[in-house]
């Protein structure tokens, strides 16, 4: 059951608006806007849903996947993470994908009515 | 009599001289002569005199220039046939008779003899047609080229392949984008748009022709993130039962650089596209934002009008979509993700969207889809955009109030899907552009807007499937554009053999993975 929810995003139009939406289908949702604090907030607390977008300040969406399941171990492992991103360039996204994000998606194809729908179907 | 060259033309010149004088006094004497005549003997009027005498002086003047210029030019004349004669060039004009006295006297016969001597002390002229005169060097230059045929192949900045009967390769410079596989068999390492181009081709030509040629351009040795990706311009000829043994030869062309300009435009148009979706983003998600918190507040009209928004925001978000998924397919960087999927959904998926746009356009959109259609294997988002593409299409080309309709039907191994409108259609002649790049309707181009992306690369994206992509059309009655993707069942095996990791994608030789919009569950 999807409950709580760490968004990491940079851009504050767009992390307001997928905040402001959850918050009202009364999803939990902490949101941080660089690389950096993004990792340190996920390790510090176990989310459910981790909305991570991949051009950041500080450190890379991929980075901090990499650090999060990566090599060294899967960190989180009650958590979901999906990737949001603009920018789908072919290495990126594969790498994402290597990573084990539970899922890939373009943020401009995916309306917040959209993500919502995506989110209960991660629920089952 | 003049025997040295260098004597030639001054001699030329001074007879040139002469003539031009004795000419012109020739000329003004008879002209001179005709108005004294006039003037004293029929004792006509001054005036009158004075103009007769100015025309005969423009009749003769013109008769004696073309006189001259045919005795001036007469050296060029001859010259210039001469050499012609010596380039073996084909040709209408004889050789010149040098042997006039008039030319042996001015030294002009010497001139054309010097030409001779050194054309025929010369090395044979490339391109020369052979005759007897240069058949000993043609003869020389055989055993020459036989001897360094080989490194004469080697040397060659591009690749050459000869392929046997078979179609396997029989010789390959160092330049020929060839490759071994693990077996330890030759092949050619090409990525031509299809995948089976090439042998298509060869199967083509062998069974109906005796010599073919075909060039393809800018085909890729290696997959885009590869090391040492070279971009060629490739040309083949066929000739059946050719006497050196190889019936296929390909010439490999080397265009890297020139190509790269062309990639980097693409990747600056990609790079655009992508800065558009931050924004686009924006817009689309507060739409809903705003739609769906001020729905209790909102008058009917002004729900329309948040529509209308939508719609908006919606095709140019498909718009871009369109020209990201053209400039990576272009690059062949487009990469599909197949799996199993159904139709219905997949256009369940689309209808909110597909509806507004209708619903807001003003056109009676409706549905035909059978629930119990075999699975197909596809690519969700991009089949996605090519539906959408089409009913934007049958909106654009059809007036307000038209009806649309969205049919799926089984056809053997495929499911086929068709688009079907009411409006202008589309005269035979232009039926066969449609899915060309930037191409537009004959009408179109001043009154709907649009990139003229949208059918060609719907076609790509269905061709990439296995499937294909078809219109029917009269003008003035509506066209249909249909689709048709392999079902699931018949291409199971290759999925799932192609790839190992990820079961679920089918890998063809480009290494179709399209990667966004993939939800594991």
């Amino acid at each position: 059951m999807i409950k709580t929810i760490l968004c990491i995003e940079d851009d504050r139009f767009i992390g307001e608006m997928y905040v402001r939406s959850l918050r009202r289908k009364g999803y939990e949702v902490d949101w941080v806007v660089n690389g950096a604090e993004g990792l340190r907030a996920a390790v510090a607390k176990t989310y459910d849903l981790i909305l991570l977008d991949i051009m950041l300040p500080e450190q890379q969406g991929t980075d901090i996947l990499r650090e999060l399941r990566g090599p060294a171990g899967d960190k989180i492992p009650n958590s979901r993470v999906l990737v949001l991103t603009n920018f789908d360039q072919d290495d990126e996204s594969r790498l994402a994908m290597q990573s084990k994000a539970d899922g890939y998606l373009i943020k401009a194809d995916i309306t917040p009515k959209k993500l919502i729908e995506i989110i209960e179907s991660l629920q089952n | 009599m003049t025997d040295r060259i260098a004597d030639f033309y001054p001699h030329w010149r001074r007879q040139s001289v002469q003539l031009l004088v004795l000419g012109q006094a020739l000329v003004l004497a008879a002209v001179g002569a005709i108005g004294y005549i006039l003037a004293s003997v029929v004792q006509l009027d001054v005036w009158v005199v004075l103009a007769i005498s100015a025309i005969d002086l423009i009749c003769l003047q013109t008769l004696f220039l073309m006189l001259i210029f045919h005795h001036l030019s007469e050296p060029l004349r001859v010259v210039s046939s001469a050499v012609n004669h010596v380039s073996k060039q084909l040709t209408d004009l004889p050789p010149p008779d040098i042997n006039r006295p008039a030319y042996e006297k001015t030294g002009l016969k010497a001139l054309v003899q010097t030409i001779y001597d050194l054309a025929l002390n010369a090395p044979a002229v490339p391109n020369a047609i052979p005759t007897s005169n240069n058949l000993e060097t043609r003869k020389q230059l055989e055993d020459l080229s036989a001897m360094n045929a080989n490194s004469l192949l080697e040397s060659l900045p591009c690749g050459i392949i000869a392929l046997d009967s078979e179609g396997n390769i029989a010789y390959a410079n160092q330049h020929a984008p060839v490759r071994t596989t693990p077996e330890g068999k030759a092949v050619v390492e090409l990525y031509f748009e299809k995948p089976d181009e090439l042998t298509v081709w060869r199967t083509q030509v062998e069974t109906g022709k005796l010599r073919d040629q075909r060039i393809w351009s800018r085909v890729a040795n290696k997959l885009p993130d590869q090391a040492d990706r070279r971009l060629f311009d490739v040309v083949a000829s066929y000739e059946k039962g050719s006497t050196s043994g190889y019936d296929t030869l390909l010439v490999a062309i080397d265009r890297t650089d020139a190509y790269a300009t062309a990639e980097e435009d693409m990747d600056f148009i990609a790079l655009a596209a992508h800065e558009l979706r931050g924004p686009i983003t924006v817009i689309r998600g507060y739409l809903d934002v705003l739609r769906d918190e001020l729905a209790p507040l909102m008058q009917a009209d002004q729900t329309e009008l948040i529509d209308r928004l939508n719609v908006s925001a919606n095709r140019l978000s498909g718009y871009i979509n369109n020209i990201l998924n053209v400039s990576r397919y272009d690059r062949r960087h487009l990469q599909l993700h197949l799996r199993e999927d159904r139709l219905d959904q997949i256009i369940d998926s689309l209808k909110p969207d597909l509806d507004m746009r209708a619903r807001t356009q003003n056109r009676l959109l409706s549905y035909t889809i059978p629930t119990d259609l075999p699975t197909v294997a596809a690519d969700r988002n991009s089949l996605g955009e090519v539906i959408s593409n089409l009913v934007d299409n049958a909106i654009k080309y059809s007036s307000d109030g038209g009806q649309i309709i969205v049919a799926a039907a089984v056809k053997g191994n495929f499911v086929e899907c068709t688009v079907q409108d009411f409006g202008i259609g589309i005269p035979g002649n232009v039926v066969q552009n449609l899915f060309s790049k930037f191409y537009r309707s004959h009408v179109s181009r001043q009154t709907v807007a649009g990139t003229g992306l949208g059918l060609y690369i719907s076609k790509a994206i269905v061709e990439s499937h296995g499937g294909q992509i078809w219109v029917r059309s009269t003008e003035g009655q509506g066209s249909t554009f249909g689709f048709s993707i392999p079902v699931y069942s018949t291409v199971a095996e290759k999925l799932l053999a192609s790839d190992n990791e990820n079961a679920g994608i089918i890998e063809s030789a480009h290494g179709w993975i399209k990667n966004h919009g993939v939800v594991r569950k």
